[in-house]
């Protein structure tokens, strides 16, 4: 005898689904049917054929006992007698009647549904869309807003930083260590605190060489955070004492250069000159500040008795004891930072100005993190609620006009004995069978829509690389497929099942009932209002857009690429010899075919921004708390000439005081305005207050937007030459080249080859078009009106199929009533005017529902909006025109048919 | 019992059932759904046969037995079934009603595979 048997799991399918009474005798001779076929053709061959048996026949006998169930005799005959008068089988239990009760109802949904294949996928598709656009929405939401961080408890970790309201410093500052052993030693609802700046800086192996973010941090920022390497160590209080030069790299960077080899640990990586030994691998999901980083390396305060004040120039990040609210704790920094002029003493007029003023501002990491996308993604997730409600109300009017043709039938189960509750299941089934087909394609539409939203989306938001259809969006989902399934299911099924019903068979009723115009028309109101909300908000973020794109940042983003390079020679050690170098590397770029201009700036706008110096006059003397706060950076070559900056007054740095250096110093009209009002600027001096040169002003340009687009006023700026006074005064080391040509798509090539030959060891990085970083500046504006206006269009196409729904019912349900008016002499045009009339009153509503709940509504858009108001007339108006059009075009096309009845054929069908 | 007229199917099966019988084996399912298989050249979904005579048991038509298990299967029992008088009733009057409808008809050879 064979042992082989049939497949387990199959077996078990099988044994499951067959009633009782023929469970063993099936199995057996499908058995028997088995292992014949195994000895003719074999396992694989049997195993397929027992699998399809097991899935037939499990199917098959479900129907069966559905059927068995539905036929009155069925279950009487089952007790196997077959005769009547004989008592019934004993009752089955609560729960598998009502399962096969549910069973049976959905075998008839489908049944039904697979006969208006029209109905059923218009409503599929409308809650796929919906469902789709939510279950993405929600799935970044989810990643960015609701868990941005990766680190344990991550709710008690706080940045910590300061606000010197009175002062000139602008807006939050960053704080120096002086504040951070302060706070270490006496705030004791700290839990522990880690310090740390970040930036951009060159990194070398023997093989490799790039330019990385890196953090220099206090070798308490790692316990700070929570976090553990995946392979090594962290860095450790004896390495501070030994003043160890150790680093830990990020997972990217070991997998890049190191290919996961465990030996990385050990190795030495050359940061910033200095070479450096890994000690740790990060986990890929470590990422801090942000997904840039790719390195920590160990800095030291050194001795903490000999801290120089004032050095604001780190992050601050601590760990809250548990319960500690962010408020409490500022609080109690409040007073320690007070008393820190009392500890390390000096730093001068102005920080003592500067602590006087102070106050600490704690804030939660998640809320730095996301605070600028925070509202923008909760405004999205608004946004495709909105159109899943109007999908909700448009499903629901499919289903009422649907349910209306089912009356009938309806009042005869009435008639018949059917309970209500039994009449509201079988309503109900379709609607859920709807929901659930419309959630799944929903889910499918949002696996596709994620790639394309994470990629779309703008830089800079936390977590991102994270985002995906997870468990939560899931369940989110299956949340929302029954909230539409009752939201569209239930009003119909409660009240088409009601009592009042029976009537119908009695009256053979046709009118249109009060009561279903009302709700029909509410659902239209609610629809038109909601797509007007939306068509508002899209249109309000893209008259932004266009005043945006107007906006002229005050130099040239055409034809402009951009890009930095970091050599690294011994022979440059100082202003002149890197002045050299960049003079004869940009000589090479010039003699690139098609390239009109080249210069550099040390910091580019809208990429770096530009650093922040306090600076005297000969006006205001050298008094510091006479000194004013301003932008400044370092230009060479034709910088202005090929951002196409204008020069108001004077001239600019001439070649000749480029090479060997020169005290002159160009000052943007803002900056001049703002130091020598009134007065001409040219041959008037001013001097960083950090150092100790004079400088006198040779030219006056046009002003610069530095940041963004959204800047109200163009940042004051002061230009210094590459070359200082002294060899001393500074070396620019790298600057943004700016190359003017109209020959784009081959010159990031060209400069490469250039670069190669001329200094083969210096990475490039910062590659860009002026172009591309204009557009990144309007990228969040651009992407959220890019979503609103999607949504705006869903919410209308949607909308405006509601309106041409219910228009289409009503005119078919009063076909009878047009054809008497037409017999007794109405015209057409009197007819359709009827119809469209009826449209615009009910739209008319919505138009004016909507505009009161868009007027509330759009102030959460007004940190998005540009040059335009939140409440402004045109855009209102114009929407509701639209709005009002669209709708007039959905009325129109019933009414056209309600105007070609034929009055004979019409009434003698009847 | 009234009951409707038999379904082509239950026809089939019936008539499997009774052409089994004629032998000295054991008639379920495996066979009858080999005598189909080899008479009409159509493939029955197994179920369906299974299903079928759980019917036509209901109405009375087949009567079923447990057979004794036989040393050729393992030791396990067959669900054996054979005509009731009902059931030779129920056959002879959905002949009748066929031939009514066919007398005096013509379609030709047809083309029978």
């Amino acid at each position: 005898m064979s042992v082989v048997r049939a497949p387990r799991l199959a077996r078990r399918l099988l044994a499951s689904a067959l009633p009782d009474d023929a469970r063993e005798y099936v199995t057996n001779e499908l058995e028997e049917v088995f292992h014949q076929r195994h000895a003719a053709g074999g396992g694989l061959h049997a195993r397929a054929w027992y699998w399809r048996e097991a899935l037939s026949f499990t199917l098959r006998f479900a129907i069966e006992r559905i059927h068995e169930h539905a036929t009155p005799d069925g279950g009487l005959a089952l007790n196997g007698t077959g005769l009547p008068g004989m008592p019934s089988p004993p009752r089955r239990g609560f729960m598998r009647r009502t399962l096969e009760s549910w069973m049976r109802d959905f075998t008839y949904a489908i049944r039904r549904l697979l006969r208006a294949p029209g109905f059923a996928f218009v409503t599929v598709l409308t809650l796929a869309l919906a469902i789709g656009a939510n279950t993405a929405i929600f799935s970044v939401v989810d990643a960015v807003l609701i868990n941005p961080l990766s680190f344990p408890n991550a709710d008690r970790l706080v940045l910590i930083r300061g606000l010197a309201p009175g002062t000139d410093l602008p807006g939050e500052f960053a704080l120096s260590p002086e504040f951070y052993v302060s706070y270490r030693d006496q705030a004791d609802k700290l839990e522990s605190i880690g310090m740390f700046a970040g930036g951009q800086t060159t990194v070398r192996s023997p093989e490799q060489v790039d330019r990385l973010f890196v953090v220099q941090m206090t070798s308490t920022l790692f316990s700070t955070l929570g976090s553990k390497p995946v392979l090594g160590r962290l860095p450790i209080k004896e390495d501070d004492d030994k003043n160890a030069p150790v680093m830990v790299i990020s997972h990217q960077l070991w997998r890049d250069w190191f290919k996961f080899r465990p030996d990385a640990i050990g190795k030495q990586l050359e940061v910033s000159g200095t070479r450096r030994t890994i000690i740790g691998v990060m986990a890929p999901d470590f990422r801090f500040p942000n997904a840039n980083y790719s390195a920590w390396i160990r800095a030291s305060i050194g001795d903490e008795t000999k801290i120089v004040a004032g050095q604001l120039n780190f992050s601050l990040i601590g760990r809250m004891k548990p319960g500690v609210r962010p408020e409490d704790l500022a609080a109690q920094l409040a007073p320690i930072a007070k008393r820190l002029p009392e500890r390390w003493g000096g730093g001068g007029a102005r920080y003592l100005q500067l602590i006087e003023h102070h106050r600490p501002v704690v804030r939660p990491l998640r809320d730095q993190l996301v605070g600028e996308i925070e509202r923008p993604l909760w405004i999205l997730l608004g946004t495709v609620g909105v159109v899943l409600l109007i999908a909700c109300a448009n499903v629901a009017n499919l289903f009422t006009v649907r349910a209306q043709g089912q009356r009938r039938a309806m009042a005869v189960r009435q008639a018949l004995g059917a309970g209500r509750a039994t009449l509201v299941r079988a309503l109900m089934s379709e609607a859920i069978l709807l929901a659930v087909l419309g959630g799944i394609a929903g889910v499918l539409i949002a696996w596709i829509g994620v790639p394309i939203l994470v990629r779309a989306a703008p830089e800079g938001i936390p977590n991102l690389d994270n985002v995906r259809l997870n468990g939560f969006a899931l369940a989110f989902t299956a949340g929302l497929s029954l909230f539409a399934a009752c939201a569209f299911g239930l009003l119909p099924a409660i009240r088409l099942s009601s009592p009042v019903m029976v009537d119908d068979l009695r009256q053979g009723s046709r009118s249109v009932t009060l009561e279903g115009r009302f709700s029909r028309n509410g659902l239209v109101v609610l629809q038109t209002a909601s797509a007007l909300v939306l068509l508002v908000a899209a249109g309000l973020l893209g008259r932004s857009f266009i005043a945006m794109s107007r906006v002229d940042p005050g130099f040239s983003t055409k034809d402009i690429f951009t890009f930095q390079m970091a050599p690294q020679r011994p022979q440059l050690v100082d202003g002149p010899t890197w002045g050299a170098f960049h003079r004869g590397f940009m000589t090479r770029l010039a003699a690139i075919p098609g390239v009109q201009s080249v210069g550099f700036v040390n910091e580019l706008p809208f990429d770096e921004g530009a650093g922040r110096s306090r600076f005297y006059t000969d006006r205001s003397g050298e008094n510091p708390l006479g000194a004013t706060l301003m932008a400044f950076t370092y230009s060479g070559g034709d910088y202005f000439k090929t951002m196409d900056i204008d020069v108001v007054k004077g001239r600019l740095f001439d070649q000749a005081e480029e090479t060997v250096g020169s005290s002159s110093v160009i000052v943007s009209r803002a900056a001049a305005q703002i130091l020598w009002p009134e007065e001409d600027p040219i041959g008037k001096r001013l001097r960083n207050a950090d150092r100790t040169s004079w400088h006198n002003v040779i030219g006056v340009v046009d002003d610069v937007r530095l940041q963004n687009f959204r800047q109200q006023n163009p940042d004051p700026m002061i230009y210094f030459p590459m070359v200082g006074p002294e060899p001393r005064s500074w070396a620019v080391g790298t600057p943004a080249y700016v190359v003017k040509t109209p020959r784009m798509d081959s010159i990031a090539s060209e400069v490469r080859a250039v670069l190669r030959e001329y200094a083969p060891e210096a990475p490039m990085y910062r590659v860009f078009t002026m172009t591309q970083l204009a557009d990144r500046a309007k990228a969040q504006l651009h992407f959220m009106m890019l979503l609103l206006a999607i949504a705006a269009g869903l919410a209308v196409v949607l909308g405006t199929v509601g309106i041409y729904g219910v228009l289409s019912y009503v005119v078919s349900r009063r076909t009878r009533e047009i054809a008497v008016r037409m017999a007794l002499g109405a015209k057409a045009s009197a007819v359709r005017r009827m119809v469209v009339i009826q449209g615009a009153r009910v739209t008319m509503i919505g138009v004016a529902v909507g505009i009161v709940i868009a007027l509330a509504a759009t102030r959460v858009l007004d940190t998005l909006l540009f040059g335009v108001d939140a409440f402004d007339a045109p855009t209102f108006a114009g929407m509701a025109a639209l709005m009002m059009l669209i709708a007039f075009a959905a009325s129109y096309i019933p009414a056209r048919r309600a105007s070609s009845v034929d009055p004979l054929q019409s009434l003698t069908i009847e | 019992m009234p009951h409707e007229g038999l379904g082509e199917f239950e026809q089939l099966v019936l008539l499997a059932v009774v052409r089994l019988s004629n032998g000295n084996s054991d008639v379920y399912g495996v066979p009858i759904v080999e005598e189909i298989e080899k008479r009409t050249k159509r493939k029955p979904a197994r179920a369906a046969v299974y299903i079928t005579l759980r019917r036509l048991e209901r109405k009375g038509l087949i009567a079923s037995w447990t057979s004794e298990p036989g040393d050729d299967r393992g030791g396990k029992a067959r669900h054996c079934v054979k005509m009731t008088a009902a059931g030779t009733r129920a056959l002879r009057e959905a002949r009748w009603a066929m031939n009514q409808m066919w007398t005096g008809l013509d379609l030709g050879a047809g083309d029978r595979r």
